[in-house]
């Protein structure tokens, strides 16, 4: 019993490290077609194996 | 210059829009088709930070106009259904995109179809010539604006 804890544990642990870790970071430029740089563009970001959700207020 | 933080690690596809000028955002397949594949990203504590150049889409055709009840001149907020001719299962569709005064971005170089619709009124279908390129669809080059004065007819 004391070792389904320790392991019911550490999986909680490493779910909530690869869960929790906020400190990645993506960063670059923008170019349209003639491959000039371009202001004001919006850029998205997209977990690709997360799902994701929405509240609509 | 952009850049994104706070993220969590994983993977992410990165993409650019900017719609005010006619680039549209391709998380939606129906700008793009189904078989282009967004640059992708995986960030991690071994890479937590990741640099790229994005490359917007090619410009969009741009949709213009007004929809309103027929008779009154009222205007209406309807629900909208584009569907690419060539690949039906491609489409964009909700409510509010089409509404009293509108401004919608299609994909350019691809024939749409356009079906609007509203509860108590009969649907209006974008309607072509027979010289048109394709038949009863859209079709704009990139950056093209196409102006339409929606009408619907209430339903007796």
């Amino acid at each position: 019993m004391h070792r389904l804890w320790t392991a019911l544990i550490g999986v909680l642990v490493l779910t909530g490290l690869s869960f929790g870790q906020s400190n990645g970071c993506i960063h670059g430029t923008v170019v349209d077609d003639s491959g000039t740089a371009v202001k004001g563009a919006t850029v998205f970001a997209t977990p690709v194996d997360r799902p994701m959700s929405a509240k609509i207020p | 210059m952009f850049s994104i933080s706070r993220l969590d690690y994983g993977r992410y596809t990165v993409s650019a829009a900017k719609p005010d000028e006619g680039y549209p955002e391709l998380h939606f397949a129906f700008y793009t088709g189904f078989n282009v594949k967004l640059p992708t990203m995986t960030l991690s504590a071994e890479h937590p930070s990741a640099s790229l150049v994005l490359h917007l889409w090619k410009k969009a055709g741009i949709l213009i106009g007004t929809v309103a009840d027929v008779a009154t001149g009222k205007p209406l907020n309807a629900n909208v259904e584009f569907r690419w001719v060539s690949e039906p299962r491609n489409y964009l569709s909700g409510s509010g995109l089409a509404n009293a005064q509108f401004r919608i971005l299609i994909p350019s170089d691809v024939a749409v179809t356009m079906v609007v619709s509203l509860a108590g009124y009969e649907d209006w279908s974008y309607t072509t010539t027979d010289e048109a390129p394709v038949r009863n669809a859209i079709l704009l080059r990139p950056g093209e604006e196409l102006t339409l004065d929606i009408r619907l007819q209430a339903k007796r």
